[in-house]
C-alpha cells in the first residue's frame, strides 16, 4: 500500500520534473491523451478516419491564430485586434479578387490575397508602431485598434459577405494530398517557420528575453523596440495568412469572420502554455492548446451537448487550466 | 497609489493640494463635454430637449456604474472580462425568477418584484465571488479567469433563454419602476447616482479607498503592512459582479424583457470609460468623478454621433479612436510630469 503509494508519488515527481524540463504544458498532453483515449472507448466514430482529418483542420485552422497571438504575447503584449484583423483581410481580399476579376481568375486570386495580407500588415504596423515606438499599453491599443478595424472590415462592403472567387475555394479549401486537406499542410508549414524562428534564430531569443526582462534586454544591447514591433507584424501577418484560409473555406469575404478568434487565440495559446506575463512560449504550446480545445469540442458535439452548454465547460476549462498552471508553478 | 507625506517624495505628489490636482484631471473631460455639447446644440437644437436630455442621463448613467466596477477591479491590479455577460446572465436569472414566482404567487407583486431584483444581484455577487475566489486563491491572471468566466456566464445566460427575449415581467418593475420619475429624473438615474455616491463614500471616507490603491501599487507590501488583500480581492470582484447585474436589472426593467444580448458591448465599453476616466491599467490609481465624466463623454460622443446620423459602423471606428486617442493625451501629460 504504501510503496505503491511511494511508487505513485515518485512517478508524479517524475512527470513534474519532465513537465519542468519541457518548459510547459505537462498537463495537456496529459488531459489530451485521457480525453481521446475515453472518446475512442465511448465512441468509436470519434476515431473514424472521417472525424481525424476534421478534427485536424479545426485544429489548423484555430492553431494558425494562436501561433499568430503567442508573439506579442511573449514580448509582454496581447493582440486583441486580431480577430478584426482577420474580417479586414478576409473582406480586403474578397473585395479585391471581385474588382480584379477582369486580370482573370489566378490573377484575381493571388491579388486578393496580396491584398488581405498588405492590409493585416497595416494594422500590425500601426499596432506595432503605438506598442513599440510609442510606448502606449497594448491592451488599450488594440482595443482601440479592434473597434477601428471592426469597423473599417463591416464599413467596407456595408456589412455584407462578398462571394470570393471559386477558383479560391478550389486552391485552397477543396484541394488534398493523402485525403489530408492543403490547409493543414499549410499550417504545418507555418509552424516550421515559427519553430525556426523563435528555436533557432537570435530574433527568438532575443523575443523571449524582451518578453521575460525588459531592462536586462535593453542592457545586453537589444533593440527592444524593433523586437516588439516585429512580434505585431508576425502576428498580423499569420492572422492574414489564417483569415484567407478560412476565406477560402466559407467562399465569401466575411466582415464577422473574426468573431471570437481573439478571445480563442487567446485562450488557446494559454492553455497550451504561453505565459500571460510574457518572455515564455515554446513553438508546440499553440498547437497543444488548439489541439486540446479541438478534441473537447468535438467530444461535445459527439454526446450533442447544447453548444450553450459548451461554452459553459469551456470557460470553466480555461479558469481551471490557469489556476492548474499557477498551482504548478508556484 | 499611497505615499509618504508629499514633501518626503517630490516625484509622486506634486505640492497642488488634493482637489487642484482633481481639477487639473478632470478639466479636459469636463471641457470636452462642454464643447461637444454646445456643438451639437448650435447644430440641432433639439439635443437639449427634454426627452434627449434624460435619454444622455439614463445612458451615462448606466456606463457609469458598469465602469465603477472596472474601475474597482482595475485599481487592484485587475480586469474583469465577465461584467458584460454577467449583466445578461443577470437580466436573463431576474425576469426567469419574476416569472417563476408570478406562477406560485401570483397576487404577491412585492414579491414577486423584489425576488426577481434580489435573484438577479445575487448572481452577480456569485459571479464576483468565484472570479475573485479563484484569482486570490490561485493567483491566477485575472484576464484569463474573467474570460473564461465571460464564456460560462454568457453561454449559460444563452442556455437558459435558447437566446429568446424573456416577458411577462409584472408592471410594478417594468412600468412604475423603469418610467417612473422623482424630480422629473428617472428612477434608473436615481440607482445609478445611489451606486456612484457609495463608491465615493468607498473610496473618500473608508480604508476600502486607501487599502485597495496600495494593493494594486504593491500587492507584496501591502500584504507585509497586514491588509487583508485577498479579503480585498473577493470583495473588490463581488463588487463588480453586482454593479454589472445592478446594471442588468436595470436594464430589463427599462427594456420590459429579460435578454442574455444585452451584455455584448458592456464588456469593451466599460474599459474604454475606464480608461477614459483616467484609470491606470497599472493599478493603484482611479477616481469615480473621472469615471462619471468619462461616461457622460461617451454618452454624448454617442448621442452626437447619431444626431449627426453617423453610420454604427463607423462609429465604432470613432470610438476606438478617442481609445487611442486618450491613452496618448495620458502618456503625454504623465512622460511632461516625470524629471
Amino acid at each position: 500500500m504504501i510503496t505503491s503509494a511511494n511508487r505513485a508519488s515518485a512517478a508524479f515527481a517524475t512527470l513534474r520534473r519532465a513537465g519542468l524540463r519541457l518548459g510547459n504544458g505537462i498537463y495537456v498532453p496529459i488531459v489530451l491523451l485521457i480525453a481521446a483515449i475515453a472518446m475512442a472507448i465511448a465512441e468509436p466514430r470519434f476515431v473514424s478516419a472521417g472525424n481525424l482529418v476534421n478534427m485536424l483542420l479545426q485544429t489548423s485552422l484555430l492553431a494558425i491564430f494562436a501561433y499568430a497571438q503567442m508573439f506579442p504575447l511573449i514580448s509582454r503584449g496581447f493582440d486583441l485586434s486580431l480577430g478584426a484583423t482577420v474580417s479586414l483581410a478576409s473582406v480586403i481580399a474578397a473585395v479585391t479578387m471581385a474588382s480584379a476579376s477582369s486580370l482573370g481568375e489566378p490573377v484575381a486570386v493571388l491579388c486578393g490575397i496580396l491584398a488581405g495580407v498588405a492590409s493585416a500588415l497595416l494594422v500590425g504596423a500601426v499596432n506595432g508602431g503605438l506598442v513599440a515606438g510609442v510606448g502606449l499599453n497594448p491592451f488599450i491599443v488594440t482595443l482601440g485598434t479592434w473597434n477601428i478595424v471592426g469597423g473599417i472590415a463591416s464599413s467596407v462592403t456595408g456589412g455584407f459577405p462578398v462571394p470570393t472567387p471559386p477558383l479560391l475555394n478550389r486552391w485552397l479549401s477543396e484541394s488534398s494530398f493523402l485525403s489530408i486537406p492543403l490547409a493543414v499542410f499549410a499550417v504545418a508549414a507555418a509552424v516550421a517557420l515559427v519553430w525556426l524562428f523563435l528555436d533557432t534564430s537570435a530574433f527568438g531569443r532575443r523575443l523571449c528575453l524582451v518578453g521575460s526582462n525588459p531592462s536586462a534586454a535593453v542592457l545586453g544591447g537589444i533593440n527592444g523596440r524593433r523586437i516588439i514591433f516585429t512580434s505585431y507584424l508576425v502576428c498580423s501577418a499569420l492572422a492574414a495568412a489564417g483569415a484567407v484560409l478560412l476565406t477560402a473555406r466559407t467562399g465569401s469575404g466575411e466582415p464577422n469572420l473574426g468573431g471570437n478568434l481573439t478571445l480563442q487565440s487567446i485562450a488557446a495559446a494559454v492553455i497550451g502554455g504561453v505565459s500571460l506575463r510574457g518572455g515564455e512560449g515554446r513553438f508546440y504550446a499553440p498547437l497543444l492548446g488548439a489541439l486540446l480545445l479541438t478534441v473537447l469540442s468535438s467530444a461535445m458535439n459527439f454526446f450533442s451537448i447544447d453548444s450553450y452548454v459548451q461554452e459553459v465547460i469551456l470557460g470553466t476549462i480555461i479558469v481551471a487550466a490557469v489556476c492548474l498552471d499557477r498551482q504548478r508553478r508556484a | 497609489m499611497i505615499t509618504a507625506p508629499s514633501t518626503t517624495q517630490p516625484c509622486f505628489a506634486s505640492s497642488a493640494p488634493a482637489w487642484l490636482r482633481t481639477i487639473k484631471l478632470a478639466a479636459p473631460l469636463a471641457i470636452a463635454v462642454l464643447a461637444l455639447s454646445i456643438a451639437l446644440y448650435v447644430y440641432e437644437p433639439r439635443f437639449l430637449s427634454g426627452p434627449n436630455i434624460s435619454n444622455l442621463l439614463r445612458g451615462a448613467s448606466l456606463l457609469a456604474v458598469i465602469a465603477a466596477g472596472q474601475m474597482l477591479v482595475m485599481i487592484i491590479g485587475g480586469f474583469d472580462l465577465s461584467v458584460g455577460g454577467t449583466a445578461a446572465l443577470s437580466s436573463v436569472t431576474t425576469a426567469l425568477a419574476m416569472t417563476a414566482l408570478e406562477e406560485t404567487f401570483p397576487d404577491a407583486l412585492g414579491l414577486i418584484a423584489i425576488g426577481g431584483v434580489a435573484v438577479g444581484l445575487l448572481t452577480g455577487l456569485l459571479v464576483g465571488l468565484i472570479n475573485g475566489g479563484v484569482i486570490a486563491r490561485f493567483g491566477a491572471p485575472p484576464f484569463m479567469v474573467t474570460l473564461g468566466m465571460l464564456s460560462a456566464v454568457s453561454g449559460a445566460a444563452f442556455y437558459l433563454t435558447s437566446g429568446t427575449p424573456v416577458y411577462g415581467l409584472p408592471d410594478a418593475f417594468t412600468k412604475t419602476f423603469a418610467r417612473g420619475n422623482i424630480l422629473g429624473i428617472s428612477s434608473l438615474v436615481w440607482v445609478s447616482l445611489l451606486v456612484i455616491f457609495v463608491v465615493w463614500v468607498l473610496q473618500n471616507l473608508a480604508g476600502f479607498g486607501r487599502h485597495t490603491r496600495a494593493l494594486g501599487s504593491n500587492r507584496n507590501a501591502t500584504r507585509l503592512a497586514g491588509v487583508a488583500v485577498n479579503r480585498y480581492t473577493v470583495a473588490v470582484y463581488m463588487l463588480s459582479g453586482l454593479f454589472a447585474s445592478i446594471v442588468g436589472v436595470l436594464l430589463t426593467a427599462r427594456l420590459g424583457s429579460g435578454q442574455s444580448t444585452i451584455g455584448l458591448e458592456l464588456m469593451l465599453q466599460s474599459i474604454a470609460v475606464a480608461v477614459v476616466g483616467g484609470v491606470s491599467l497599472r493599478g493603484g490609481s482611479g477616481r469615480i468623478g473621472g469615471i462619471v465624466l468619462a461616461a457622460m463623454f461617451f454618452s454624448v460622443v454617442t448621442n452626437g454621433m447619431n444626431i449627426v446620423r453617423i453610420d454604427s459602423r463607423v462609429q465604432t471606428i470613432v470610438i476606438g479612436l478617442i481609445i487611442i486617442a486618450a491613452t496618448l493625451v495620458e502618456r503625454m501629460t504623465h512622460s511632461r510630469g516625470r524629471p
